[in-house]
């Protein structure tokens, strides 16, 4: 039994955003510069110098943490874009970095050894071996798990774990090989890991027809949405295909994952911090995510025994979710 | 739309936009349509030399389409351009970069209401904002005027 309650990590893609985040019961916001070093590189979104410094600013003087990420694998010829951005981010102050690519971490980890450094989730490590590896050689002090792993796994990871332990506790789900997907590079040509993003907004054409909304991908079509049926991101793993007769989700459906059913038992395993993903999101979806998180973390950490989650959360929460509805995802799986 | 709804819209965009001209200017040249739906009027702008500009009717690069309350939900922050474009409330055709780099311009600026204060002799304004500050801290009056608006704008 574990009484520590988890830290709420929120996203921000912008100074507004990060200040939503901290008002609304934010314990850390996670940040990225405007460039291709973290995994929502979006045109016009993102900190660039000053909003960073300011962002920094207002968190601390709330008592909040910003952490950055830097969650994608530099490339050979690209390299010094990411080693400068690690330097900055010590020259700005960032309470931790979350980053992926072994080499980069061990950059940081030789060049700045007072800097905090968390294993993204892109670095898709799943076995506390795995965790041992990147504790051991960079001195990781946290870790953020891909969304593959079922609660025996979850619970058997943190039992054995050296450092502490980030999930997902709200927002888009990624496809089951998170950090591992190659998925968007048959198509686009493009992928998270090395560019920073799967579906590029100028590979991306929607169309209002008779028959629909149709979403195509490089002049693809992916998907057609009825009149009033829900949507959700144009990426390719969550397209409807025929494989038979009729098209439907073949690879993953629009959905967003909802920890708050399990929050009680995240608390006993000794979670260390509950992530809400969303960093391309506007500031009115960082406010209401925290401010709904925030409430059910001090509910449950209140009287975990008799915590229950309440209608009015999950309705705040589905209607800002992909395709309108929620999941637990991997968790809910029955394997071991 | 009528030329005095497009000289108000664009007056104010500009003055929101004021500090992005440099992220605007990366948008050059391209025109938007918003179309609101419900009462069938269309607003036609595009970007010169990094401001808004009134366009002719005529072909755009990229067309938006919501309600009049969809469209004021968004425009004061009650809702994110995902949640309406997830529950089909929003439409986006065309170049869809240009309305993901727009809505990410329009997300970063950060509206500073106490802009004016700054220019009181000081000690005068730090200590004024301050005041004004947990003013609103203690009495919630952003989240009272959040949640105001909020149900007056349900859907």
């Amino acid at each position: 039994m574990n009484d520590h309650k988890p830290e709420l990590i929120c996203p921000a893609g912008g100074l507004p955003a990060l200040k939503a985040a901290v008002d609304n019961g934010a314990d850390a916001v996670y940040v990225g510069f405007r460039d291709d070093t973290n995994a929502r590189n979006f045109p016009g979104l993102n900190f660039g110098p000053d909003d960073t410094a300011r962002g920094i600013e207002y968190a601390h003087r709330a008592g909040k943490k910003i952490l950055l990420a830097l969650n994608t694998y530099p490339q050979v010829h690209n390299w010094s874009v990411w080693t400068t951005a690690v330097d900055r981010a010590v020259e700005l102050g960032i309470d931790a970095v979350i980053m992926a690519d072994p080499g980069l971490l061990r950059y940081a980890a030789s060049h700045h050894p007072g800097l905090r450094l968390h294993l993204s989730v892109q670095a898709s490590a799943t076995t506390y071996k795995a965790l041992e590896f990147y504790h051991q050689r960079f001195g990781i002090r946290r870790a953020v798990l891909p969304r593959v792993l079922s609660l025996q796994q979850l619970w058997h990871t943190i039992a054995n774990s050296p450092v502490e332990i980030e999930v997902f506790g709200y927002g888009s789900l990624c496809v089951m090989v998170e950090g591992r997907c190659a998925l968007s590079s048959y198509i686009t040509g493009r992928s998270p890991n090395a560019s920073g993003v799967c579906s590029p907004a100028e590979s991306v054409r929607w169309e209002e027809t008779a028959l629909g909304r149709e979403s195509r991908l490089n002049g693809v079509l992916i998907d057609r949405h009825g009149l009033n049926e829900a949507a959700g991101y144009p990426t390719l793993c969550k397209g409807r295909y025929c494989t038979g007769t009729q098209p439907y989700y073949a690879v993953e459906e629009p959905t967003s994952l909802n920890i708050l059913d399990i929050l009680p038992d995240l608390f006993r395993h000794g979670i260390a911090a509950v992530k809400v993903e969303g960093r391309q999101r506007s500031p009115a979806y960082v406010a209401s995510v925290a401010r709904v998180l925030r409430e059910a973390l001090d509910t449950c950490a209140s009287d975990p025994e008799r915590y229950l989650v309440r209608s009015q959360w999950t309705a705040v929460l589905d209607r800002l979710s992909e395709g309108q509805t929620h999941t637990l995802g991997a968790y809910h799986r029955p394997w071991h | 739309m009528d030329p005095v709804a497009t000289a108000i819209f664009v007056g104010m965009a500009n003055r929101v936009l004021a500090k992005r001209q440099p992220d605007l200017v990366r948008l050059e040249g391209r025109r938007v349509v918003i179309e609101v739906s419900d009462l069938g009027k269309s607003l036609y702008w595009m970007i010169r030399r990094g401001r808004i500009a009134p366009a002719p009717v005529g072909a755009v690069d990229l067309r938006i389409a919501g309600s009049a309350k969809d469209l004021c939900r968004l425009a004061l922050r009650l809702d994110d351009p995902d949640t309406l474009f997830f529950a089909r409330r929003l439409v986006l055709e065309g170049e869809t970069s240009i309305g993901l780099h727009f809505k990410n311009i329009l997300d970063s600026v950060d509206l500073d209401w106490f802009a004016p204060i700054r220019y009181l002799p000081a000690p005068l304004g730090p200590r004024i904002r301050q005041t004004i500050d947990r003013a609103i801290r203690i009495t919630q009056a952003d989240r009272r005027l959040h949640d105001i608006l909020d149900r007056a704008l349900q859907p």
